[in-house]
C-alpha cells in the first residue's frame, strides 16, 4: 500500500476528531457532503416516485391524471437538472474547503519527499474519506426525513413512506455521482495551485475582466427575445430550440457575473472605510471566486423570476391539481436550492476564516476591532448576493414574458415564491456569515496562547 | 537611504506629534495552565529607547512582548504607559490603545495580500478616521523614505521579503506610535536583508522618537538595539546596555 493511501485516511480522521483548527473544516466538509447527499437522494427519490406512479397504470385516482403522469416524470427530471448546479457548487466547495491550509500542509509533505502525484492522490483520498462519511450520514438523514414528506401530496395522492425510497442501484448511482464530482473538484482545484515544497505561488495583481462579457450576454438576451417573437414555441422543434437558447442565456449569467462583481466592487476600493475597502479589494482580487460563491443563488433567483407569472389556480378538475402540484414542486426545488446555497456560503466563509487566520491575528494585534472582521464578512456575503439576485431575477422576469400566459389576476404564488427566495437567500447567507463568528473568535484566542 | 531621511520634514505629518512616555511593567506574571510564562517581571523602557528581548524558545519573551503591548493581560502585576495602566483596560480599550499608540512589525510582514503597498501602509490612518487621500499621501511619503518609491501600487506578492518588511515598517510608524513592537522582524529574511531591515527599523523608529521593543533569537539583530534584556525561565535573567551597531 502506498504512503498516500495509508496516510491520508488516518490524517483526515484525526483532523475530524480534533475540535479545533483544520478539524472544523474537515467536519464542515463532511456536513456539506451530508447535505448534498441528503438532498440529492431526496430529489432522486421524488423523481423515482413519479416514475413508479407512471409505470403503475391505474394507480392514480383520475384517468386524466394517468395521462399526465409522464409529464410529472419529465418535470421531476427537469427539477433534478436544475438542482445539479447547486449540488455541484456545494460538492465542489467542499472539495476546495480550506484550500490554502491544505496546500500548506501538502507542501510540507512535499518537503519531506512525497512526489507531486502522491500528494494529489492523498488529497483525493482525503476528499473521498469526507465524501463517504457525508454520504453515509446523508443517507441516514434521508431515511429519517422520509415521514415528513407524507405531509405533502402530488397527483391527488399523499406521498407514501416507501415511495421515495430508492432501489439500491439508483442509490449507488446517486452517491457514486457525488463521489465522482468530489474527486473531480479536488483534482481540478489542486491543478490551480502548484504544490511545490515551498507552498503556494505568490499572489499578483489580478487582470481586469473585459467588457465583452457584458456585450455577449446582452446580445444573447436580445437575440432570444427577437427569436421568441418569430418562433412557434408550441411546436416540438420550437420547444427544443427555445430550451437550448434559454439554457445558453442562463449559462451566460456566469459570464457576466464576475464582470459585474468587479464593476460593483471597484468604487469600494477607493473608500476610507476599512471594512468596505477590504471587502471590495477581496472581491476585486478574485471576482470569479466571488461569483462562484453565489452562482447557485443566482440560478435560483433566475428560476424564481421566471416562474413569477405562474398561474395561481387552475381551471378546475385535474388542471387545479396540476397547477397546485407545479407550485409545490417549484417551492420544493427552490427550498432545496436555498439550503444547498446556504450550506455552501457557510463553508466558504468558514474556509476563509481559517485561510486568513494569520492576517486576522495580525490585524487584531494592531488593534483592528473585531467588528471590522464581521463587517468585511457581511459585505463579502451581501454584495455578491445582491449582484447575483439583482442580475438573475430581472433576467428571469424578462424571459418569463416570452412564456407568460394571460393572467386574470395578480400572480400571488409566483410573487410570494420570488419574495421568499430573495428574503430567505439573504437571511440564510447572512446567518451563515454570522455562524462563523465563534470560529473567528476561537482562532484569535487560540493563537495568542500558542505563540509563546 | 540616508539621503531619503534627510528629506524628512514636518509637512509630511498628518497626526500631531504624540507625547512620549515610558512603558513600564511592574511585577507582571503570566501562566498558561500549569506553565508559567512570566514570573514577577519588572522593567521600564524610556521614550526613544531601542530594546532587544532575547531568550531561548519557551522562555517567555513573546509573552512579555504581548503583555507590554496589551495583546495579553498579565495574571498579576501591571503594565503602564506614562502612568496610564494598560493592563487595567478592557479588551476594546486595549485594541484602541494598540491602534493609536503602538505600532507592530511581524516576522513575515503580515501584510494584507489584496491591498497594494500604499493601502497596507495607510491602514492605521484609515482606521483612525483620516480621509483616504491624506492617508495615501502620507503612505506614499513613507514608502519613499524607505526606498520603495515607484512600488506604491505593488501588492505584497509582487515584493521581495525585504521590501515587504519595509512596507510593514512604514505601516508600523505611519500613525506616529509611542512604542513599536517587532516580533522576530528578520526571522523570515536572509542575513543581508535582515541587516538592511534592522537598520531601517532602528533608524526610522529613533527618528520618529518612538521606543522600539524587538523580540529576537539573533545576536546580530539584538546588536542594533541599545539595551538587551535576556529572559530565561520566565524571569529577567540579564538587563544591560550594549554597544549597538552603528546606524
Amino acid at each position: 500500500m502506498s504512503v498516500a493511501v495509508s496516510l491520508a485516511p488516518r490524517l483526515a480522521i484525526e483532523r475530524i476528531r480534533a475540535t479545533k483548527g483544520a478539524g472544523v473544516l474537515d467536519a464542515m466538509a463532511v456536513l456539506a457532503f451530508t447535505v448534498s447527499s441528503w438532498l440529492a437522494l431526496t430529489v432522486a427519490g421524488g423523481t423515482w416516485m413519479f416514475f413508479q406512479r407512471w409505470q403503475a397504470e391505474g394507480a392514480l385516482p383520475d384517468s386524466q391524471q394517468t395521462g399526465l403522469a409522464i409529464t410529472y416524470v419529465a418535470l421531476a427530471c427537469f427539477a433534478c437538472a436544475l438542482l445539479v448546479i447547486p449540488i455541484l457548487g456545494l460538492g465542489g466547495g467542499a472539495a476546495r474547503l480550506g484550500a490554502r491550509g491544505r496546500v500548506r500542509r501538502l507542501a510540507s509533505l512535499r518537503l519531506i519527499g512525497m512526489t507531486s502525484g502522491e500528494v494529489v492522490r492523498m488529497s483525493v483520498i482525503e476528499t473521498l474519506v469526507q465524501a463517504v462519511a457525508g454520504a453515509v450520514l446523508g443517507s441516514a438523514v434521508f431515511v429519517v426525513s422520509l415521514p415528513l414528506w407524507q405531509l405533502l401530496s402530488f397527483q391527488m395522492l399523499p406521498i407514501g413512506f416507501g415511495e421515495l425510497l430508492l432501489p439500491w442501484w439508483l442509490w449507488l448511482a446517486v452517491i457514486g455521482a457525488l463521489l465522482l464530482l468530489a474527486v473531480a473538484s479536488t483534482v481540478l482545484g489542486l491543478r490551480r495551485v502548484t504544490i511545490s515544497p515551498l507552498g503556494i505561488a505568490r499572489d499578483h495583481t489580478p487582470r481586469r475582466l473585459k467588457t465583452w462579457r457584458l456585450v455577449v450576454v446582452v446580445a444573447l438576451v436580445v437575440a432570444f427575445l427577437v427569436y421568441a417573437q418569430f418562433t412557434n414555441i408550441a411546436s416540438f422543434i420550437g420547444l427544443v430550440t427555445t430550451v437550448v437558447f434559454l439554457a445558453l442565456v442562463i449559462g451566460s449569467i456566469n459570464l457576466v457575473g464576475p464582470w459585474l462583481m468587479q464593476l460593483v466592487a471597484r468604487p469600494g476600493a477607493r473608500t476610507s472605510n476599512v471594512a468596505r475597502l477590504l471587502a471590495a479589494r477581496r472581491i476585486l482580487d478574485d471576482p470569479r471566486g466571488a461569483w462562484r460563491n453565489v452562482a447557485s443563488l443566482a440560478f435560483l433567483g433566475f428560476i424564481a423570476g421566471f416562474v413569477v407569472t405562474m398561474p395561481a389556480t387552475g381551471e378546475g378538475g385535474t388542471d387545479t391539481f396540476f397547477v397546485h402540484d407545479i407550485q409545490t414542486g417549484v417551492a420544493i426545488t427552490l427550498a432545496v436550492g436555498l439550503i444547498l446555497a446556504a450550506t455552501a456560503t457557510l463553508m466558504t466563509q468558514a474556509s476563509q476564516v481559517f485561510d486568513r487566520a494569520a492576517e486576522s491575528i495580525a490585524l487584531d494585534r494592531m488593534g483592528v476591532p473585531a467588528t471590522v472582521h464581521l463587517s468585511v464578512r457581511r459585505r463579502l456575503v451581501v454584495v455578491p448576493l445582491a449582484v447575483a439576485l439583482g442580475t438573475s431575477v430581472p433576467l428571469g422576469l424578462l424571459l418569463s414574458t416570452v412564456a407568460a400566459v394571460q393572467l386574470d389576476s395578480f400572480p400571488v404564488v409566483g410573487v410570494s415564491l420570488l419574495a421568499g427566495t430573495v428574503i430567505l437567500g439573504f437571511l440564510l447567507s447572512l446567518g451563515a456569515a454570522e455562524a462563523c463568528r465563534p470560529l473567528q473568535a476561537g482562532i484569535l484566542t487560540e493563537q495568542r496562547r500558542r505563540n509563546d | 537611504m540616508a539621503s531619503a531621511f534627510q528629506q524628512w520634514s514636518t509637512r509630511d505629518m498628518i497626526i500631531p506629534e504624540p507625547p512620549r512616555n515610558t512603558l513600564s511593567a511592574h511585577n507582571i506574571s503570566k501562566s498558561y495552565g500549569a506553565v508559567r510564562a512570566l514570573a514577577d517581571v519588572t522593567l521600564e523602557i524610556p521614550p526613544g529607547q531601542a530594546v532587544a528581548i532575547m531568550g531561548p524558545s519557551g522562555s517567555g519573551k513573546s509573552t512579555l512582548l504581548h503583555c507590554l503591548s496589551g495583546i495579553l493581560v498579565p495574571d498579576a502585576g501591571e503594565v503602564s504607559l506614562g502612568g496610564d495602566s494598560v493592563s487595567a483596560l478592557r479588551d476594546k480599550q486595549r485594541s484602541l490603545l494598540r491602534r493609536r499608540r503602538f505600532g507592530f512589525v511581524f516576522q513575515d510582514g503580515q501584510l494584507l495580500p489584496e491591498l497594494p503597498a500604499r493601502e497596507n501602509v495607510a491602514l492605521p490612518l484609515l482606521l483612525t478616521g483620516i480621509p483616504r487621500t491624506q492617508a495615501l499621501q502620507a503612505a506614499d511619503v513613507w514608502l519613499g523614505k524607505l526606498g520603495l518609491a515607484g512600488m506604491e501600487n505593488r501588492r505584497p506578492g509582487e515584493l521581495s521579503g525585504g521590501q515587504a518588511q519595509r512596507v510593514a515598517i512604514a505601516r508600523a510608524l505611519i500613525h506616529k506610535p509611542e512604542v513599536v513592537f517587532a516580533d522576530e522582524p528578520t526571522g523570515a529574511l536572509d542575513q543581508a536583508t535582515g541587516h538592511e531591515v534592522m537598520q531601517l527599523l532602528t533608524a526610522t523608529t529613533a527618528r520618529s522618537g518612538a521606543s522600539l521593543v524587538v523580540v529576537t533569537h539573533d545576536d546580530e539583530v539584538a546588536r542594533w538595539c541599545e539595551r538587551l534584556i535576556e529572559i530565561r525561565d520566565a524571569m529577567v535573567h540579564d538587563d544591560q546596555q550594549i554597544s549597538r551597531t552603528i546606524r
